[in-house]
Order: structure tokens, then C-alpha cells, then sequence
């Protein structure tokens, strides 16, 4: 993950004289569908570049061993190099640290699509050995390694009568930490993820282990807040290796209840009723016809549904279930179905796998009351770009709600972007809301936006001194040639 | 110096006007403490006292006030309520104090969006009394003090009251408008919408940051619709040990109580020696329920027999209410010695037992006397609050102290963590965070490089002497004195007896 590597080399970029008067959005564009003629070789030259190395690490000395390497500590580590190359790479990281050599690491599964500039050489950690999940089944916490497939913990927890906190907003079998190292974002009807975390273990540029957070308790009045910072751009200056995740009992019964409706404005008003009824669902998914296909496996109930988790006893379940259709009144049709988590994990992975097929921009965070609104300009903008559009959303008691656009496209750079500037358009029109995408931080212009930018671009060199960790690409450094002639 | 001072006061009295800068001595003194319980010792280390305390009335008064720091270089002190228990709203250094309470407005409370924006120094009393007449619900507020300040509490970070149901108050914080040690304003978020942890969303991070990283002048908080009804049940058990399994069960049911208090009966003995009208000291369970009607009846249901099962007698109702009508006023207990000191800590619910014990032991061992209350964070952990009688009038060296630094010690032991950091607590940090401790100074420096603003209160200790090698203390040597001087207590062979002596007097001080 390294949106602060992409929004510093953006900066970098623009400040070369033959480019300033390029407009900023051109500039993201060459870049983001790798245009090369309209970009320096300099450019071109950074966002060609690859790992050196794929290593797959499996624990946390073989993490701290890779760092070290990074930064400077040593370079006796085997990554399936010989050791007269680490001898070379060890020369040339002697120079100095301002190298843009280190240690990246590699979410397990991306929604939407991959960052700007690629780690620049260096070691490309590959979480996936990091799968452990351990709960004892007594405390309401698991220990997850950031590796470690979100379902995989679904189907644990529910062994033992108990649920995850946070549900993938998009059912895409991706891993927990991939809400920390990728794009993934997980919530439930009461919880955003966030608020899951318990603590976000790592090793650090200095190659030490670290926990910013507590593993068994939340963090509260203990001096700066690392459990939030880490869990929000904790892989910008450590590698994550376990996240702490508070679960929560399974209800005895658990019904999944559907509503489908018929236009976009009598599901607005629902959603706005449902988030003031003060009633604590488990969930509250939404779903175009196209992607309830795809998650249930069966045709839908009508062309939008939403879809609540109720939990409790009978009595409160039929209680909650009276007020919820109470809510959501003006229904067209309801029913109930299975809980699209349920099952087993090869059924899950399949399905997955056919949802991930479309093509995911980016989240649209918007109040309840304008759903309707945003959904219909969703609609109309796959409409305009001759594509097939549709969304997968979840609502919180917040009162918020977070539309995932898709549209059925081809994943190629061109088209992720065009439609991304579409969603993006959309978002603004709407008012109230936010485009919640890598391409969307890159085009805020948003002063604010940029002044914490720059707060956190003085945070992170302090943060990760040696510079070992998703180093960043400037046009000034040369990036290390590990193995000269093996690759351009 | 001197010169200094008056440069700094006209230029002060230039940006704020002669009413909004005091510099007389009485005043000075008076914000030289919080709630803690400070040593009298502490002075020949630190300068409590502030040069000048100011009162700025908006957000481009602290702009300016803070660019004025750069030309006079007095240490900035932000300061809400000064309610903290820690000192982390207490100069070290002397300085310049902003005290926030005078620009305490609700700026707006939208019923759309269910936000309201206020400013920094505006009470959490006021914040949610403004927001239940506009039919909403801030549902989380300090557990001891709705006269502190929205900022304050920012700024000091902790648990409060409906944390078991709605999580951590930072969870509540959309936007907060931070002045920074430069001089400019940042924006950490959306004042509409809550950008969670996108959109390079700082808001977090100001969230215990004791003021440190800029000065916090004004808020947006998440807001709920109001519940149709608070019902509060309460049960009595003979030990807070014997609690435990009830509670462990209750993290079970499909109802989320909105606020679970924990009374051990030291502390009820405490309150019923100054409220008659206190319940007979046991082990007393009060649980909150907010919500729909329908909903809190149903969990009633549930909840009564888990406690009738676990050994827990239910309570009158007009018991409940009157526990629950005076959930933050638990301290009067003050009055028995003339002070009283607070520890807070979270462990988890599997370690409340051993917590308990232990605290207790800690007490027997240093002859003291002790009173702890708790409260249920979320399903597995408990926030404890033991508080000591002490008698802050005694100019003697306040030896009862060492309490605190042993009691944080078996807190870490428990797989929990001490809160509070601030200009005493500070020394915890290294044990508390391990090897992430050294994060806390890069994140200083990265916001403030020069140390403008509430310096010493976070990584590191900063005394009132400029000299090197006196500048600062190691903070592996800061708990020594404290440790020193809870060994001294443990020797002593006298034990206190505040509570026996106050009834003798017939509760007068």
C-alpha cells in the first residue's frame, strides 16, 4: 500500500519545469494508463521498474530480516539471490538511504486496482504465509494474520458462536489486513473498521516488532493514537503482520431479510428511516440486480435490494423485524435469503471470484437520503459511457451509506480512469459526498486535503528513518540496479 | 526575562485586549493545577505557574496568538476545563495558557446530517444538552465531568460514559479544526460526512495527543437519534469478583447495554459516609439500556435472570435511577481526607479478578485507604478506576503517590494498559507502548519540531531549567521519586484512616 508513494512522486513530478505546465490531472492520467509518449523517460523509467525480489515470508524474523536488509543492517538474507549479488546491493546500500530501495508488502487481493508507481527494486513481501488465525473462544478477540482470508475468520468464529465485528463491503474474498495493506474497507451496520481493530502488529524500519495498539484491549488516553494511525497508513512506515479484531457474539437466531424496491428515491427514504430507528442490526447491504445475482446466486427479488442482518432471540428478533419493515416501508417485494457469508469456502471464493471479475472504482460516501440520488446518477453515467453499471453498498446507523460502483468493463487502465472521472463527476454533483478512491486522493485539490498531505508527508521520514519501508520514487533518486543486464 | 515578559504582555494585551490576559499572581496559580493531585515538591522542578493566561475568543485569536509564539518563544499550554487528572493541561515550563473555556459555542446543530459543530472549549454538558432539544443523542460523554470541555477531552483521550455501545468517543469525531505549532489551520476531516480513515483523515491522531500537535479550536461530532427511553437496572452481589461470570454472559446476549458501572463496595462505604442516601455498600452492578422501548424491555428480560443466575439480587428501580442520576458526581468522596487521587487503567474482562486483588493488595501493603469503581468498555474489557484518600492540605512529601506508579505497573502486568499520560504519567509511556514508543517523538516532531506547543507531555520530560543536562529528565529516572516514595509508605507503620476520623469529626473536614 502506498498512496503516499504515489502523491509524493505526483508532487515530484509536477515540479519539473517541461511538466508544470502540463495540467495535473493530464499528468495522472499519462501516468495511471502508462501513456508513454507523453511522459519524460525519466517518468517512464520509475513506473517500469518492478520489485527485485517476490519473497513469501511466513513470520515475523523472516519480515525483520528483509528490512534489515533495507536498511542497511545487513544483507546476509537468502531471497534466492547468490551471495556475491547481495554483496553488490550491500555496496550500493552503504551509499546511502536515499535510494528508493526497500521493503513493500503485498496485499492479498486489490478491489479496485493497483497503485501508480510500483516499489522501485527491493523486496515485494508476500503476506499470504501470514494466514494464522487464532481465538480461544472465550474472549471476543482473534488474532489474524494480515494474510489471513476474512472468510477463513467468519467460518472460525462461527464455530465457536461468535461473528467478526466488520463484514467485507464488497464480497470479495480478500484478507483482513488487506483493509490495512490493500484497499479492502470492511464495516458492519454499528462498526467501521477502525473500531474492529484492537491492534495492528508490525515489524518496523528498524526491523523491531511492534505493536501500535494493545492486544487485548482497546488503546484509550495512552498518548498518540498509533492503533489509528496504523491502521489507516500503518504499511507507509511498518510492515503488518497480525491484527487484533474484536468479535462479537452470534445471535441465536440469525435472519437475513430482503426488500427489494423499485426505483432509487423509496430506497433513499428507507435507508434514511432505517439509520434513525436505533435498532442494532448486524447488517445492512445493498445490492443492484446484476451483483445480488452474483452474491446469492439467484435472481433478484426486484432491481434494488437491501438486505438486513437481524439477530437476537425470537422475541427480539420478531420485535426488530416489526420495526424494520415499519422503517422501510414502501417495499416492493421482501423474503429471505441465506446470509451471503455462509457456506463453504470454495463456494464463497467461487462466487468471489465472478464479482471480482467486474470492475470496482472506488467507495461513494454519501447520506442515506442521497443514495437514491447517487444510485440514479451511477445508472445514468454507465448509461453515457455505453457500459453496464450497478453497485454493491452497505448502510451504518450513522446514517451514512457507501455505494462500491462497478461497471462491466474490461480492467484495463484506460477505461478504469475514464470511469473513475465519471464517478468522480457524479460525486460532485451530488454534493454531499465523497469518491473514495486512490485516483480521487490524487486529483483532490482540496487545500485541506493537501495541508495533511503534507503533514504526513513530514510524518512518514521520521517515522521510517532508514527509509526501508514502500520507499519513495523521486525523479532526482536512481534507482538501484541490483542485477545489471537481467532486466532494463 | 523581565523585559521579555512585558514585551510579551503588551503584545498579548495588542491581539486579545487588557480583560483576556491575566498575569497576576492569584490567577497564575490557580491554572497551575488540574485534578491531579500535585506534589509541592514537583515545583522545584517544574514552573506550574503560567506567565500570562489568555482567553481567545476565536480560532484566528489562537492563529495569532500562536504566531506570536514565535516571536516571543514562551511554551504554549492549552487548557479545556481543567479537568484532567494527569497534568496535561498544567505548564512545565511556565509560558503562555490558552484557556478555551471562552469560546465555548455550539456553532450549529444539524438535524439533517446528525452533526454538530462546536467549538473547543464548549462543555460536554453543553454539547449534549443542545443536541437532546434538537431530538439528538451525543452518546458518549466523560465518565466524572460534563464540565469538561469538548478540546479537553480531545486532547486527554479515555473512556466514557456509552462506550459499551457506541465505542470510543474518537469514533463520534468527524472533523476537528487544529491551529499548528506554524501557525496555520488544518482541517482533519469532513464536517458533513465521516471520511473514516480515508482522505488522509488526521483526526485520530489528535485524540489523546494531550495537546501536543496543535491546538484543537474547534469540533464536529457524530451524532444519534434520541432514544425513546434511558432504563436503568441495578444489582447487588456480594464482590465485585463475583460479577465476572454475569458480565462474561452478558457479552453473550443480543441486547448491547449502553453503559455497564461497576461499584465496589470500598467505594460505596466512601459515598455513604457523605450521602446518607447512598446504598449499603456491596458489589453493585448498574446497567444502562438506551433505545426503543420494546427494545430495552426485552432486554431486561434477558439481563435479569444472567444476574439472578450469577448471584446478582436486583435493586429498587429508584435505586437504579438515582445511581444513574449520579454517574458523574462519584467523587464527593473527596471530602472525607480533603483530596483524593484517581487511577485509571483497562484490562481485560479475564483479568478483572486478578485487577482486583492485586489492587487490593497494593492497598493492604501500603495502609491505604482505597475505593474502586469500573466500568465495561466494550464485551471483554473493563476501564478500573481506583482512587485513593489523600490529604492534598499535608505540605509533607505526598508519599501515598507512590500508589499510582506501583498500580500502572500490575495494570501492564494484566495485558491492559494505564490511561492518562500528561506531564505526570508521562514516564509510562516506553513500558506501556514497547518498542512503539519510539514512534511518539518523530510524530512531535513531524507537527511541532520546535516544541511551541504542551512540549514535555509525551515523549519526553521537560523541566522548568534551560540549562543542558537539567533541560530534561530521562524518563527511565522520572518514577523513582514516586517509587521512593511508596516505599517510604509501605515502611511507614501507620495506617490511614481518613473515613474513621471523618466520622468522628461527624463528617465535617
Amino acid at each position: 500500500m502506498s498512496l503516499l508513494r504515489d502523491l509524493r512522486f505526483l508532487e515530484d513530478a509536477t515540479a519539473i519545469p517541461a511538466l508544470r505546465e502540463v495540467v495535473r490531472e493530464a499528468l495522472i492520467r499519462a501516468m495511471f494508463v502508462r501513456e508513454e509518449r507523453a511522459l519524460p523517460k525519466d517518468v517512464v523509467r520509475i513506473l517500469t521498474r518492478r520489485a527485485d525480489v517476490i519473497a513469501k515470508v511466513t513470520d515475523e524474523v523472516e519480515v525483520r530480516e528483509a528490512i534489515r536488509v533495507a536498511n542497511g543492517e545487513q544483507s546476509t538474507v537468502a531471497l534466492g539471490r547468490p551471495s556475491e549479488e547481495f554483496h553488490y546491493y550491500r555496496q550500493r546500500l552503504g551509499v546511502a538511504k536515499d535510494q528508493p530501495w526497500g521493503v513493500s508488502a503485498r496485499p492479498q487481493r486489490l478491489v479496485t486496482y493497483d497503485w501508480i508507481v510500483p516499489p522501485q527494486g527491493g523486496v515485494l513481501l508476500d503476506m499470504s504465509g501470514f494466514d494464522g488465525i487464532e481465538l480461544d473462544g472465550v474472549n471476543y478477540t482473534a488474532k489474524v494474520g494480515v494474510g489471513a482470508r476474512w472468510k477463513a475468520l467468519y467460518d472460525r468464529a462461527s464455530d465457536v458462536g461468535m461473528l467478526p465485528a466488520v463484514f467485507p463491503s464488497v464480497p470479495i474474498d480478500v484478507a483482513l489486513g488487506d483493509g490495512v495493506i490493500g484497499d479492502a474497507q470492511f464495516r458492519s451496520y454499528r462498526h467501521g473498521f477502525a473500531s474492529a481493530i484492537y491492534d495492528v502488529r508490525g515489524v518496523s524500519a528498524a526491523g523491531l516488532r511492534v505493536n501500535c495498539g494493545f492486544e487485548r484491549v482497546p488503546n484509550a488516553g495512552t498518548g498518540y493514537n498509533l492503533r489509528d494511525l496504523a491502521v489507516a497508513f500503518g504499511a507507509e512506515f511498518l510492515v503488518p503482520t497480525y491484527l487484533w479484531t474484536r468479535l462479537t457474539a452470534k445471535p441465536a437466531v440469525v435472519k437475513n431479510l430482503t426488500y427489494g424496491f423499485d426505483d432509487a428515491a423509496r430506497l433513499s427514504a428507507a435507508l434514511e428511516k432505517l439509520t434513525r430507528s436505533g435498532r442494532p442490526y448486524l447488517w445492512a447491504n445493498l445490492y443492484d440486480e446484476r451483483a445480488w445475482s452474483l452474491v446469492h446466486g439467484s435472481a433478484s427479488p426486484a432491481p434494488l435490494t437491501l438486505e438486513v442482518g437481524v439477530g437476537g432471540t425470537e422475541a427480539l428478533v420478531g420485535a426488530r423485524t416489526k420495526a424494520l419493515e415499519t422503517a422501510v416501508a414502501g417495499f416492493a417485494a421482501k423474503g429471505e435469503t441465506g446470509v451471503p457469508w455462509d457456506g463453504t469456502a470454495a463456494a464463497y471464493a467461487e462466487r468471489s471470484a465472478k464479482l471480482h471479475r467486474l470492475l470496482f472504482v472506488g467507495e461513494v460516501v454519501t447520506a442515506a437520503k442521497n443514495a437514491g440520488a447517487a444510485i440514479e446518477r451511477l445508472r445514468g453515467l454507465g448509461d453515457a459511457k455505453a457500459v453496464r453499471a450497478g453497485f454493491v453498498g452497505n448502510a451504518m446507523d450513522n446514517g451514512q451509506v457507501y455505494l462500491s460502483p462497478y461497471f462491466e468493463a474490461a480492467r484495463e487502465p484506460l477505461r478504469t480512469y475514464d470511469l473513475s472521472r465519471g464517478v468522480a463527476d457524479v460525486v460532485k454533483g451530488l454534493g454531499d459526498a465523497v469518491f473514495d478512491s486512490r485516483l480521487a486522493h490524487l486529483w483532490n485539490e482540496d487545500p485541506q486535503f493537501r495541508r495533511r498531505m503534507e503533514l504526513l508527508f513530514r510524518l512518514e521520514p521520521g517515522l521510517d528513518l532508514p527509509n526501508a519501508i514502500e520507499p519513495a520514487a523521486t525523479l532526482a533518486s536512481e534507482p538501484i540496479d541490483l542485477f545489471p543486464g537481467e532486466q532494463g | 526575562m523581565a523585559n521579555r515578559l512585558d514585551y510579551t504582555y503588551r503584545r498579548l494585551v495588542n491581539v486579545l485586549g487588557p480583560n483576556r490576559v491575566r498575569r497576576d499572581a492569584l490567577e497564575t496559580f490557580v491554572y497551575g493545577h488540574d485534578f491531579a493531585a500535585l506534589p509541592k515538591v514537583a515545583s522545584l522542578q517544574f514552573k506550574f505557574e503560567p506567565d500570562f493566561v489568555v482567553l481567545p475568543h476565536t480560532t484566528e485569536e489562537v492563529v495569532r496568538l500562536m504566531r506570536l509564539q514565535h516571536e516571543t518563544g514562551l511554551p504554549i499550554v492549552p487548557r479545556g476545563g481543567g479537568t484532567g487528572l494527569y497534568g496535561g493541561s498544567v505548564p512545565n515550563r511556565g509560558g503562555i495558557l490558552l484557556d478555551f473555556r471562552a469560546m465555548n459555542r455550539v456553532i450549529k446543530v444539524d438535524t439533517a446530517t446528525r452533526t454538530m459543530i462546536v467549538e473547543a472549549g464548549c462543555t460536554w454538558q453543553e454539547a449534549y444538552d443542545r443536541a437532546w432539544a434538537a431530538g439528538l443523542f451525543l452518546p458518549v460523554y466523560p465518565h466524572f465531568s460534563l464540565g469538561s470541555t469538548i478540546g479537553g477531552w480531545i486532547n486527554s483521550g479515555g473512556i466514557g460514559v456509552g462506550a459499551r455501545k457506541y465505542g470510543s468517543p474518537r469514533d463520534l469525531i468527524l472533523n476537528v479544526e487544529v491551529v499548528l505549532a506554524d501557525g496555520r489551520t488544518v482541517q482533519t476531516g469532513s464536517d458533513r460526512l465521516d471520511l473514516g480513515t480515508s482522505h488522509l483523515n488526521l483526526g485520530a491522531l489528535f485524540w489523546g495527543a494531550e495537546g501536543t500537535l496543535g491546538l484543537v479550536t474547534r469540533v464536529t461530532l457524530r451524532l444519534y437519534p434520541r432514544p425513546e427511553e434511558i432504563r436503568t437496572l441495578a444489582y447487588t452481589f456480594p464482590d465485585l469478583d463475583d460479577t465476572v461470570p454475569a458480565l462474561r454472559e452478558l457479552a453473550a446476549l443480543p441486547v448491547t447495554p449502553y453503559h455497564i458501572s461497576l461499584m465496589d463496595p470500598s467505594h460505596l462505604e466512601f459515598l455513604k459516609a457523605v450521602r446518607w442516601e447512598a446504598p449499603e455498600p456491596s458489589a453493585i452492578v448498574l446497567v444502562a439500556l438506551e433505545g426503543p422501548k420494546d427494545e430495552n424491555a426485552e432486554g431486561e428480560k434477558l439481563i435479569d435472570p444472567v444476574m439472578a443466575e450469577n448471584g446478582g439480587g436486583r435493586l429498587a428501580a429508584e435505586t437504579a435511577r438515582r445511581l444513574w442520576d449520579d454517574r458523574l458526581y462519584q467523587y464527593p468522596t473527596r471530602r472525607i481526607s480533603g483530596g483524593l487521587v484517581i487511577c485509571e487503567g483497562i484490562v481485560p474482562l479475564t483479568k478483572f479478578p486478578d485487577a482486583l486483588a492485586k489492587t487490593r493488595e497494593l492497598r493492604d501493603r501500603m495502609k491505604m485507604e482505597v475505593g474502586i469503581h469500573a466500568a465495561m468498555v466494550d464485551g471483554d474489557s473493563v476501564a478500573v478506576y481506583p482512587y485513593f484518600l489523600d490529604d492534598e492540605t499535608n505540605p509533607l512529601p505526598p508519599a501515598r503517590l507512590g500508589f499510582t506508579v506501583k498500580w500502572r505497573d500490575l495494570i501492564m502486568d494484566l495485558d491492559g494498559h494505564p490511561m492518562g499520560v500528561g506531564l505526570f504519567m508521562v514516564f509510562n509511556v516506553p513500558k506501556m507502548h514497547g518498542n512503539a514508543h519510539r514512534y511518539f517523538r518523530p510524530i512531535k516532531e513531524a507537527f511541532d519540531p520546535e516544541g511551541r506547543i504542551n512540549a514535555g507531555k509525551m515523549h519526553e520530560i521537560r523541566t522548568r531549567f534551560g540549562f543542558p543536562g537539567l533541560r530534561r529528565i530521562p524518563l527511565s529516572m522520572a518514577a523513582l521519586p514516586l517509587r521512593a516514595l511508596g516505599g517510604l509508605k509501605r515502611l511507614s507503620p501507620f495506617r490511614d484512616s481518613f473515613a474513621k476520623k471523618y466520622e468522628a469529626r461527624g463528617g465535617r473536614r
